[in-house]
């Protein structure tokens, strides 16, 4: 008798626990999500007062009323295009490197691996840092968009290696061994089989990265992305403003307009990246229908 | 010398020859771009030979809004020119000047001797521009409403890094029993330096837990958050947040003065009323023509308009006329870099021959 009141007794206090762990995780969930909807709605009651056409494509001004985002958008696009065209093959050989010709481990590739882990965890500012001694003053190649893409390229080449290694691992064995069964060398099977099938996985560890890299701001202010361009730039050794930099000059300015300015800007951004995660999530999902 | 003789000699030719441009458009009043008088000159600027080519502006954060809109509006003017204006402040300003890497550094203070001696040894010569007063505000707390009023010695005592203050009340003895919060910019700040300098009679020296940020709306933010603090942030921040935090007026022996136009314009808010300046590279000013171009915009009545349209003060006229004499007569180096807050800038260009 007693022992089944006890037991019933530990029942119940087993299922509390349950009960209140449960709540917890729910408010531990429910908090991201309501600070995500805070931050939204903020966001966008103060931003869509500014949003339009023009806003878009005006040029930069110190008035808040008149001013548009155009330079920033082509600055970023700029940078990040080319930040692509440095880090993707970079990374992708690295990685393809790292996974495919060299299969058995020894002291260097271990090295490197530990050494491309550890980067993908050192702060942004430090790569700017980096960038501003080699490629700004070192290279001489000034305060420049070709300066900002290196050191972009620098900060996202960690994370394409790691996604693309990722991506490879993820290749079954098979492929490789039937295609050398039939005579292909190495690189043919690589080329033939390995990469088309690891493509949509490596493509949308590019695209995270590249999103990524599109909201940095720290390294770009230390290697001279500038708060005002009056001018478009016209090549890679120009001058240049992006998104983030003009949402951070525009937070701290004094005259009040500005702080719909940067609310305006922060919508910009993120239709941006919800764009291009929006096709990472598209080639996820068409990878794994095709599996 | 013989190179240097040439480079005055064309110098001279490209003064002569604008100025001859601009008694041709302004009808012989060639005072007409120095005067802020309304209206009337306006297309004197505009009808001057147009000029193209870049010119990179970096330096002061406090300088930089009348910097953008002098840009912008001389890009008007200029639709060929290439403008860049950056806020890396006013200390990294002056390294990017010593390197050679800007035609023109902004600074919210003058430069220092160390600064001056290493443009020396680069051979760089450059020409000091007072463009703007700016006085640092005292702000607190709309719900203080107790610092009606402090002192300079107050001030120096609750600052300075061997204050004792803990307490509003260690401040003055009639004030609440209440702990003191202080914030204010990073030490890259020209305001910090100042600050320092004007009030604890020793540059950069602050006591150790004053809350330092980057962004001056953030220490805004903080004072408005925050009943016991007190802040100084540069004019514009106070003018732009009078909603927000509440001035404290400074006794500097003379009386407590509140900072505005008026009182930073005539001295009398006084030691915290600073000029605000730009450096142009000698070098630059000589052979691109876009800079002269844009230091002549940036003294004349679209620059005065940058200057109040961004909440700064503009220099009394006769200050002015001074400056303009100053630079059209192309004297190079400082006049400021050893002169205590305060002085009468008129005085300092009164000895200069």
């Amino acid at each position: 008798m007693s022992l089944v009141a006890a037991s019933q007794k530990h029942m119940r206090m087993r299922k509390r626990k349950d009960a209140i762990f449960k709540v917890l995780c729910f408010f531990a969930a429910g908090l991201g999500v309501l600070l995500l909807v805070l931050f939204l709605y903020k966001i966008v009651t103060d931003g869509l007062v500014r949003l339009s056409w023009t806003f878009i494509v005006s040029n930069l001004s110190s008035r808040p009323q008149r001013t548009g985002i155009w330079p920033a958008i082509i600055g970023s696009t700029y940078v990040m295009t080319l930040t692509g065209i440095i880090a993707v093959p970079m990374g992708v050989g690295a990685a393809v490197y790292l996974q495919e010709f060299n299969t058995r481990k020894n002291r260097l590739t271990e090295f490197i691996q530990l050494n491309i882990a550890n980067l993908a965890g050192v702060p942004s500012i430090v790569y700017g840092m980096l960038g501003l001694a080699v490629f700004v003053r070192w290279m001489a190649l000034k305060e420049s968009i070709i300066s900002g893409a290196l050191t972009m390229s620098l900060l996202i080449l960690p994370m394409v290696i790691i996604i693309t290694q990722e991506a490879l691992k993820a290749v079954p064995r098979g492929y490789r061994d039937g295609s050398l069964a039939l005579g292909s060398t190495t690189w043919q099977a690589i080329r033939y089989q390995v990469l088309p099938a690891a493509a949509p996985g490596i493509l949308t560890g590019i695209i995270l990265s590249i999103s990524r890299a599109i909201g940095e701001t720290a390294p770009l202010i230390v290697v001279g992305a500038a708060a005002y361009v009056s001018s478009l730039p016209h090549g890679v050794g120009d001058r240049y403003t992006v998104l983030p930099i003009k949402i951070f000059d525009w937070a701290g300015e004094a005259k009040r307009g500005f702080n719909e300015d940067a609310a305006t800007a922060i919508l910009v951004l993120m239709v941006a990246l919800l764009v291009l995660n929006s096709i990472a999530i598209y080639l996820r999902s068409r990878s794994r229908s095709k599996a | 010398m013989k190179k240097i003789s040439i480079n005055s000699a064309s110098a001279a030719a490209i003064l002569i020859a604008s100025s001859f441009a601009f008694v041709g458009c302004s009808g012989g009043d060639n005072k007409g771009e120095a005067t802020p008088a309304p209206g009337a000159t306006t297309p004197a600027a505009g009808t001057t030979a147009k000029v193209s080519g870049k010119l990179t502006i970096d330096g002061s954060t406090t300088v930089y809004p009348i910097a953008q809109q002098m840009g912008e509006d001389f890009k008007t003017d200029n639709p060929d020119s290439d403008i860049t204006v950056n806020k890396s402040g006013t200390g990294s300003g002056f390294q990017k000047f010593v390197r050679g890497e800007i035609d023109i550094a902004t600074a919210s203070r003058s430069i220092q001797p160390k600064e001056d001696a290493d443009l020396k040894a680069k051979g760089i010569d450059y020409i000091e521009i007072p463009i703007a007063y700016d006085g640092v505000s005292v702000v607190v707390n709309p719900k203080n409403d107790w610092a009606t009023s402090l002192t300079t010695d107050e001030l120096k005592k609750a600052w300075s890094s061997t204050s004792t203050v803990k307490l509003w009340s260690d401040i003055r003895p009639t004030f609440p029993k209440e702990k003191i919060t202080f914030y204010g910019p990073t030490d890259n700040h020209g305001t910090y330096e100042y600050f320092t300098e004007a009030i604890n009679k020793k540059k950069n020296d602050l006591r150790a837990d004053c809350q330092k940020n980057q962004e001056y709306n953030a220490i805004v933010q903080s004072v408005n958050g925050d009943k016991d603090g007190i802040a100084y942030v540069g004019f514009n921040y106070y003018d732009q947040n009078k909603d927000k935090v509440k001035v404290v007026p400074v006794d500097a022996g003379k009386g407590a003065v509140a900072p505005s136009a008026a009182t930073i314009a005539d001295g009398t808010y006084t030691p915290l009323s600073r000029p605000l300046f730009i450096y142009v590279s000698k070098k630059a000013y000589d052979t691109k023509p876009q800079v002269k171009a844009f230091v002549e915009f940036a003294l004349g009545e679209k620059g005065n308009k940058a200057v109040t349209d961004s909440s700064y003060v503009l220099l009394p006229k006769d200050l002015h006329d001074l400056i303009l004499k100053h630079v059209s007569d192309e004297k190079t180096g400082t006049l400021f870099a050893t002169v205590a807050p305060g002085t009468k800038l008129a005085d300092l260009y009164s000895k200069v021959k």
